[in-house]
This record gives C-alpha cells, sequence and structure tokens, in this order.
C-alpha cells in the first residue's frame, strides 16, 4: 500500500464524478492542442508555399481594389480591369539597376470571357515565362480511360525535363477546373467568341487561379479581349541573393510609378499575420475551456475532500501527517490530470484532422508528435496539480478529532 | 529501573464554545496506566471519556495539563510529530469500525505502514500476520461491505496492531455489534492484553468491563472512580512530581 495507491483507489471509487473532471480537462487540452496544431499546420503551409514559389514579384496597375490569387496565395489590391500595363513598360525593366537578379518575367494579359455560358479568366502570355516563374505548373497526363497519372515528381513539382508547351495563334492550354466545367478534353476544340482553338493540354490543379485559368498566346488574346499593347499583369522570378526586396520594390516603383509592385512574400508576411490573429483569437478561446476544465477539476478535489472529511480524519488519526494528506490528494489531480491530457492531446488532433479541410483545399501533414504530447501532458498535469494544491491543503488542515467527531 | 508506568495524565482540562457558551468536558484529570493494563473508561453519553481518548491518542490540544506517554509530552510536539508517535506507538479502534471503504481489508491493515520505511512484501507480511491472529485471512480480499460487522470489527482491529504498538485506544469498539459477536471482539481484546498489549477503552457498555483489568468511571469530565486504586490518585495537585509520587 502506498500513497499513490490510496490515490488511484479513491479515484475508481468515484468513478463517474472523476470521470466528469477528466472529461472538462480533456476538452480543455484538445481545444489547446487543436488550435496549436491548426495553426502550426497554417505556418507550415505557408513556408511550404513560399518555398515553392521561390522569390516573385508580381506587378499590375496601381489603381486595383481586388485580389489577385497566387499559388494559392492572395495578392491584395490588384484588378484584371484596372488601367492596364503596357508592352512599352517591359522595356522600362531592363533599366532597373539590379536587373540581373531578375530570372524571369512573365508578362500576361488578363480578361474574361464566356464560354459555354462560363465566365473564364483569359491569360495570354508565354507558357514558358509563365513555367519560369510558376515552377509548380505542370500539365496533367491522362494515361489511360479510368486511370488518371499526374505527372509530377515525389517533390510536387513538374519534373525537370517537361517543357512548356509552345502555343500557336489557335491553341490552349486550360486549367483542371476550368476544363472539367466546360467538360472539355485534350485535343478537343473550345469555341471562344467564335474563335476555334485547340486544347493541347490541361494544368494539373494546384489551387491556384490557373486552375480556372484557359491560357493562350499574346497575340491570341490581344485579339480576343480587343486590347492590343495591353498587359495586365507582370511576374518577376527574382534572385534576391542579389538584391534585397525592399531595394527591387523601390526600383520597380521608381521604375514603374503607375504600377504597383507586391513581393509575394510580402503577402504571405500578410497572411502570417493573419494566421498570428487567429492563433491569438483560437488560443484565447482554448484557454478559457482549458482553464475552465483546471477549474472544474480542483472544484471536484474540493468537492471530493469535503465528503472525506471523516476519511482523513482516520488517515491522520493512524499516523498519516498532513504532508502525505497533501501529496495523496495531489496525486489524485495530477492522475486526473495527466490523463486528461494523454486523452486531449489525441482527440486535439483528431479535432484538428477534422477541421483543416475548412482553412485548405488538401490534407493535412498532421503528425502525432511526441514532443507535443509530452508538452500536453506536463503542462495539464502541472496546472491540474495546482488547481488541486488548494483543497489538498484544506484536507491537509483538517482536524482528525473534529473530522472523527471526539467530542 | 524501568519506568512501569506507560501513560500519565496531568489535570486535564478541556473546555468546548459550542454556539459561544462555555462547556467543561474534563475538569482536571489525572490519572496513570501502567504497561501491560487493559483500562475501561466508563460513563454517560457527555461525560468526557470520548475527549479523553483524543486527547490520549495526540489529536486533541488539551485546554491544560499534560499528558505523557512513555515520559513523553505529546503536546510538546508538533502536530506533523504526533502523526509520527501515533504511527509508531498508538494504536486506535474508532466507533463504526471506520474501515477505508475503497480498500480491501488487507489494504486497510497495511494503512499504517503505508508510510513506515518498510519493503512491499515486508508490509504484506505483516498485515497477513495481523489478519491470520484476529481470523480474517481469509478474507483478506474483501472489501468492507462485503464484511460482516464482526468481521469489519476484527480488520480494524487488526489495523491498530499492525505495527506492533505498545497502546492501544479503543472508542466504543462493540458500540456496532450485536452481543454475541461483541462478546467476541472483547475476548479479542483480552488475547491481545494477554499478549502485553497496554489498552484503553471506552465504552458505556459494564459487560466489557469483565474482561478489562481497571474499571475508570467518569461523570461530568471528573474520575469519581478506578482512576486512583492504580497507578495515580484521580486527584493530584497542579505541579505535583508525579514521577516519584505515581510509583
Amino acid at each position: 500500500m502506498t500513497l499513490f495507491q490510496i490515490a488511484l483507489n479513491n479515484l475508481r471509487r468515484r468513478k463517474k464524478k472523476a470521470l466528469l473532471a477528466l472529461v472538462a480537462l480533456t476538452l480543455g487540452a484538445a481545444a489547446l492542442v487543436a488550435v496549436f496544431s491548426l495553426v502550426r499546420e497554417m505556418e507550415n503551409e505557408i513556408n511550404r508555399q513560399l518555398a515553392d514559389l521561390g522569390a516573385n514579384v508580381v506587378i499590375a496597375a496601381d489603381t486595383g481594389s481586388l485580389s489577385f490569387s497566387y499559388g494559392g496565395i492572395i495578392i491584395p489590391e490588384l484588378h484584371y480591369d484596372a488601367e492596364e500595363l503596357t508592352v512599352a513598360d517591359l522595356e522600362l525593366l531592363y533599366t532597373l539597376p539590379d536587373w540581373p537578379a531578375v530570372v524571369a518575367v512573365s508578362p500576361k494579359l488578363v480578361g474574361i470571357a464566356t464560354v459555354k455560358g462560363v465566365d473564364l479568366a483569359i491569360a495570354g502570355g508565354s507558357l514558358e515565362a509563365e513555367y519560369a516563374v510558376k515552377p509548380w505548373l505542370h500539365l496533367h497526363v491522362e494515361e489511360e480511360e479510368g486511370t488518371e497519372h499526374e505527372e509530377e515528381s515525389p517533390t510536387g513539382m513538374r519534373r525537370l525535363d517537361e517543357k512548356a508547351p509552345d502555343l500557336s495563334n489557335r491553341e490552349v492550354v486550360i486549367g483542371k477546373i476550368a476544363a472539367e466545367r466546360l467538360d472539355i478534353k485534350e485535343e478537343e476544340l473550345i469555341d471562344i467568341a467564335d474563335t476555334e482553338f485547340l486544347v493541347v493540354g490541361i494544368l494539373h490543379p494546384n489551387g491556384g487561379s490557373e486552375d480556372n485559368q484557359v491560357f493562350m498566346n499574346y497575340e491570341a488574346a490581344e485579339v480576343l479581349l480587343s486590347k492590343a499593347g495591353s498587359l495586365t499583369v507582370i511576374e518577376l522570378a527574382i534572385d534576391f541573393s542579389r538584391v534585397t526586396e525592399e531595394r527591387m520594390l523601390g526600383q520597380l516603383e521608381t521604375a514603374l510609378p503607375h504600377a504597383r509592385a507586391t513581393s509575394v512574400s510580402q503577402a504571405v508576411i500578410g497572411r502570417n499575420e493573419l494566421v498570428g490573429t487567429i492563433s491569438r483569437y483560437g488560443f484565447s478561446a482554448a484557454l478559457l475551456i482549458f482553464f475552465s476544465g483546471v477549474f472544474l477539476v480542483g472544484l471536484n478535489i474540493y468537492t471530493a475532500v469535503r465528503e472525506r472529511t471523516r476519511e482523513i480524519g482516520i488517515f491522520r488519526a493512524i499516523g498519516f501527517r498532513g504532508a502525505h494528506i497533501f501529496r495523496i490528494i495531489c496525486t489524485e489531480g495530477l492522475l486526473l490530470s495527466a490523463f486528461g491530457g494523454l486523452i486531449g492531446y489525441h482527440a486535439g488532433l483528431l479535432a484538428a484532422y477534422q477541421i483543416w479541410p475548412l482553412f485548405s483545399g488538401h490534407d493535412p501533414v498532421l503528425t502525432w508528435d511526441p514532443l507535443l504530447l509530452a508538452v500536453t501532458i506536463l503542462v495539464t498535469a502541472a496546472t491540474g496539480v495546482l488547481a488541486t494544491m488548494l483543497p489538498a491543503r484544506f484536507a491537509a488542515a483538517i482536524d482528525p478529532a473534529e473530522a472523527l467527531r471526539f467530542f | 529501573m524501568e519506568n512501569n508506568t506507560l501513560v500519565r495524565a496531568e489535570q486535564l482540562t478541556k473546555t468546548y464554545y459550542p454556539g459561544g457558551e462555555p462547556v467543561v468536558a474534563l475538569h482536571g484529570v489525572s490519572f496513570g496506566i501502567k504497561r501491560g493494563e487493559a483500562v475501561a473508561f466508563m460513563g454517560a453519553s457527555g461525560s468526557g471519556k470520548s475527549t479523553l481518548l483524543s486527547i490520549i491518542g495526540g489529536l486533541n490540544l488539551p485546554g491544560g495539563g499534560k499528558i505523557l506517554i512513555d515520559d513523553l509530552d505529546l503536546y510538546s510536539l508538533s502536530a506533523e510529530r504526533r502523526a509520527d508517535f501515533r504511527r509508531e506507538y498508538l494504536g486506535f479502534v474508532f466507533q463504526q469500525f471506520q474501515l477505508i471503504p475503497y480498500l480491501t481489508a488487507l489494504e486497510n491493515v497495511m494503512l499504517p505502514l503505508t508510510t513506515t520505511t518498510y519493503s512491499g512484501r515486508i508490509k504484506k507480511e505483516m498485515a497477513d500476520a495481523v489478519l491470520e491472529r484476529v481470523g480474517m485471512i481469509d478474507k483478506s480480499r474483501r472489501l468492507p461491505n462485503e464484511l460482516s460487522g464482526g468481521e469489519q470489527e476484527r480488520v480494524a482491529i487488526a489495523r491498530a496492531v499492525v505495527n506492533a504498538p505498545p497502546l492501544l485506544l479503543a472508542d466504543e469498539p462493540t458500540g456496532s455489534l450485536d452481543s454475541r459477536t461483541a462478546g467476541e471482539i472483547m475476548g479479542l481484546f483480552k488475547e491481545l492484553n494477554d499478549s502485553g498489549l497496554t489498552i484503553l477503552m471506552v465504552t458505556h457498555n459494564p459487560d466489557n468491563c469483565v474482561y478489562m483489568n481497571r474499571t475508570i468511571t467518569m461523570q461530568d469530565g471528573m474520575l469519581i472512580s478506578g482512576g486512583g486504586e492504580e497507578g495515580l490518585p484521580a486527584a493530584i495537585p497542579v505541579g505535583s512530581d508525579l514521577r516519584q509520587g505515581g510509583q
């Protein structure tokens, strides 16, 4: 017989009450773990996207107010119908002092066209240049009927040997979602504004605006959208090891005063701030639930102590010190809260799995993290014991003569 | 020469204040108990016998006077040291058994050994030995609610003596038992006393006194008989040298 066994046996005796406290604490721990896991996954995804995107800058006319999705990341304040850039603006890029740091340039004319009653974004430019600034773009290949094969490397990027199709004036490449909406397949013809185009490829879906686009060469888009010499957006791949982001953006603003240059990493930073806000609110709510659970554990133990006054009196009478009683009660709190932390961690992880699709279109990469599990159990146990200390002190101070009603 | 007095009470007083009004429970009680004695404290309800027992047990601070066990002034110790003292020197048998309901008979008996440094195996051997002695070894795995009143009392006695204390304090140990079972339990107390254990028992049942060596009768917080027949006189002057006068 040990103090630990006494504590354990007592919890077993009052299963229902112990279970109530356990559930409360489990919910608290689960809320914390779920929020933590979701926030960490958001941050991981941002980092993954940032790594995939490389160093990119988007230039557009400085009058817009709508958002523009770039590789799944929202670039604020761009507008398709804004006062457009021109081909002449491209020449100004060569005047940039740090022009050699520009690795690739993809100018595009973007507009809206109705195809089969569906409004689609038409993007006109060089697919080769587009491939250069967006390394994740690649064609979706269907090998056999009913069996889809994704032409991609294990990293999710396109294979090094895949070249961008060189589109003629009557050829297009369509985003996967757009192709599904139009019910059109590769090698089929598509009628856009009374002009027939051959679909030479379908882009593999990437969660970005390209999924809903029809991509054609610049000349074809110029004619189709009746905007000769205009550009909507110029995307640049920058080697930021050769120039700082701030310096490059400053040079672009000077060279193109009528345009607005936005770094994708700035957008990512903005998104990080959003994640920060979400995490602050999330953690506040989770902490509220957690401490409610801790409070319930403390209350539960306190009630149990009040009910066990006589029993504690017996312990004291047969030679238990106040410190022994204190340890028994704290052990009960420790057992409850540590077990709550253990279950709460797994419940929180499960909840994060279920909630993640609300934040992202793809499956989470949440993993069982022994360190987080250990921290969860440790934090829950420590707070549980802290909450138990007050009733434990009360129990340790019980007067045995009074408890046993010797008078 | 060995001091033969195990328990010595000197002018013990105790006053309670229920509702703010003073109620005197003990009026300067003094007596001595020799080693190996079995003494019954008899008296009506409210005579102060349970209060006296709780003071001897180190559970209830007296208003005045001293209680010495083996010449040690019990209330000169801190509360925690008194707990240690109880563990090593005293065994308690309470009214209505007072077994811990969620522990088996064996675990209840092992309770006083919980905070000792004995190994688990030794603790179990000690508990088994006393359960054997009180005839409860076959039911050692049962919970208290699976035992009869007499069996619970036996387990309670086993718990009180498992750490081999020199002094056993019993508060109305047969109060919840029928007369036949009460007789059996008193026989057990007698056996324990015959083996050298000093017993102080509070009871209101005169039949129990037959099993004791001496009966001290209490009334209104005072000893009215039995206190002076052995050991010390029933009442002694404050400040007397008990160690000389009482032998």
